[in-house]
């Protein structure tokens, strides 16, 4: 308890170091580190791009250090860089992000996942089922969803992702409708 | 109650969580803090310190080529201060006036020789000198300081007016109708520091504190002509000091001493007169009569010094003695040819030559008598007399013989 009450926010731990401190810059990274790598490795699997992504962030949010002002949230701030790095990760190798992905003959990947039935299903883990369901959705839906799964509110979310809040409220329902179909359909049996 | 989406909402998170990512890499860490830490240091605010570290390192290795820099600012700066100190008024005034030689004011009387003082008659005037300004006269040089208690000094200009006489005051208007007459005469004033200085030298300090003495016992005992004999030389100097002091203000000392002094002291000053315009001193006239009667050689006044062996030839030669009296009396017309004729002997004659010559009053009778001194003096081959007649009447009167009857 009296941990928690002494316990220095990132927004102050932020203009320390922008005065100088790079201890306190240790404590920022220290404490977000990992839970942004979870979020980039539910974005993208792919190791060597999410290490890059990170990196990126991280240097993105020293470099602009001086010109930092506390107007949110800093894990905000961080994450709103980092899903930006996303896009632009995405739009470089031609990641249709903006609708659902679709297979050659049109139909949703998602449903094809669902209607597969895998013969391996009973051995792969539920979670990591959810991270290849997560893979299915369209990148705004699974980008709503994980940052949801981040605590992010609507609205921040919204901010992040420069829509509004209703769309952002849609965009998780259909993906978590969507997860859920997909891993029902997969231990239906 | 939580809805049934919520439930579902809350399953896949659990479901997420479960799905453990990788964590970030040690490298991608290294990396993102050792950039941070790069960052942190251009902003540190020590940062602006660190210069001092590099300047040590600087200096460890060229620390003669900073003494050698450090030296030479501090000298300049040392010759830049000296530039502004000014120097005082005094400094400046003694300065311009060693250049002349009369700087040399601070006389150290000399106890060597016990000499007894006995000045019999003082007649001073001090012209445009205060009572007041005598101490800040005194202040403005005290190099000019002699051994004296200054509680005394005020009296001094004090028994100076009140000894001044009708002689003085003649020798005042004769010498300045002389000046004004012909510019060779000018020639007859001496220096009158050095003057003052060879007066204040025959003056022992032992008689000259016994002179302080008696004055501040008697107060103006006309008597203690040893303390006037002080007075005088303390006049002096103060009026030179306060002509130096002043700078433009101009100081004239007409006429300072004239005192009696006993066998084994030559003379004081006389007279002198010190002038300065805009820094410039010009002494004008300073005439120290003295005379000492068993001891001629220690007679150390300017006049005897210009005359050497005058008072010897009028004690020993009798012919001499005539000569000079048969010229005063075509010089000074009112001499009573009988009382001449009844006191034969030159020490009996002084004193009606004297009182003669003071009764001179108006300047042009004066300027007769000094143009007649003239006239008789190109043509008298007895021996050399003095060049105006006051120098002579000084002359004769400095001569310790009685007073007149």
């Amino acid at each position: 308890m009296l941990g928690l009450l002494t316990k220095i926010s990132d927004e102050s731990l932020m203009l320390k170091y922008q005065q100088g401190d790079s201890s306190s810059f240790e404590k920022l990274y220290a404490r977000h580190k990992d839970s942004l790598f979870a979020y980039l490795y539910r974005s993208h699997v792919d190791l060597s791009v999410i290490e890059e992504i990170a990196q990126e962030t991280w240097v993105a949010i020293i470099d602009s250090a001086k010109n930092y002002r506390a107007a949110a949230k800093f894990k905000t701030y961080l994450y709103a860089i980092a899903h930006r790095k996303l896009v632009d990760f995405w739009r470089k190798n031609k990641f249709d992000y903006l609708v659902d992905r679709t297979d050659g003959s049109g139909e949703s990947i998602v449903e094809n996942i669902a209607d597969t039935h895998s013969p391996s299903a009973d051995a792969i883990d539920l979670s990591m089922d959810l991270l290849l369901a997560l893979e299915s959705l369209s990148k705004e839906q699974q980008q709503a969803f994980l940052l949801r799964e981040e605590g992010f509110s609507r609205r921040e979310i919204a901010v992040m992702t420069d829509t509004n809040e209703e769309t952002i409220k849609s965009r998780i329902r259909y993906a978590s409708t969507h997860l859920k179909r997909i891993l029902e359909v997969q231990y239906a049996d | 109650m939580p809805t049934k989406q919520d439930l579902d909402d809350a399953e896949l998170s659990v479901l997420l969580s479960k799905a453990e990512p990788p964590k970030s890499p040690q490298h991608v860490d290294d990396y993102i803090l050792a950039h941070a830490r790069t960052q942190a240091g251009a902003s540190e605010p020590g940062s602006r310190w660190r210069f001092l570290v590099v300047s040590k390192s600087w200096l460890n290795q060229n620390w003669f080529s900073a003494v050698a820099t450090i030296s030479v600012a501090v000298v300049a700066v040392s010759l830049s201060f000296q530039n502004f100190v000014a120097p005082s008024v005094d400094e400046i005034a003694l300065t311009s006036a060693a250049g002349r030689g009369i700087a040399d004011f601070d006389v150290e009387l000399d106890a060597t020789a016990p000499l007894r003082v006995q000045a019999t008659q003082s007649l001073l005037s001090v012209n445009e000198l205060s009572v007041e300004e005598l101490p800040v006269a005194e202040e403005a040089s005290p190099t000019l300081a002699l051994k004296v208690d200054n509680a005394n000094l005020p009296t001094a200009p004090q028994s100076l007016a009140l000894n001044d006489s009708p002689v003085l005051e003649n020798r005042r208007r004769e010498a300045n109708l002389e000046n004004s007459l012909s510019p060779t005469a000018a020639a007859s004033s001496t220096a009158a520091v050095s003057s003052l200085e060879r007066a204040e030298r025959s003056v022992a300090p032992n008689d000259a504190i016994a002179g302080i003495e008696s004055l501040s016992t008697s107060g103006l005992d006309r008597d203690s002509s040893t303390a006037a004999a002080v007075d005088t030389l303390n006049a002096s100097r103060l009026l030179a000091a306060n002509a130096i002091g002043n700078g433009v203000e101009r100081v004239v000392a007409d006429e300072l001493a004239q005192a009696r002094v006993a066998p084994s002291v030559a003379s004081v000053a006389s007279s002198a007169s010190l002038q300065e315009e805009v820094g410039d001193i010009v002494v004008e006239e300073l005439v120290a009569v003295g005379l000492v009667r068993s001891n001629p050689q220690a007679a150390a006044s300017p006049a005897a010094a210009t005359r050497p062996g005058l008072d010897t030839l009028l004690a020993a030669d009798t012919a001499a003695q005539q000569s000079l009296i048969e010229m005063l009396t075509r010089v000074l017309i009112g001499l009573d040819q009988n009382e001449i004729a009844m006191r034969a002997p030159l020490e009996d004659l002084i004193a009606p030559l004297i009182s003669a010559y003071n009764q001179l009053a108006d300047e042009p009778t004066i300027a007769a008598a000094a143009d007649r001194y003239r006239d008789v003096r190109l043509n008298f081959t007895a021996f050399d007399l003095p060049e105006s007649l006051a120098q002579l009447m000084d002359f004769l009167q400095a001569l310790e013989y009685p007073e007149p009857r």
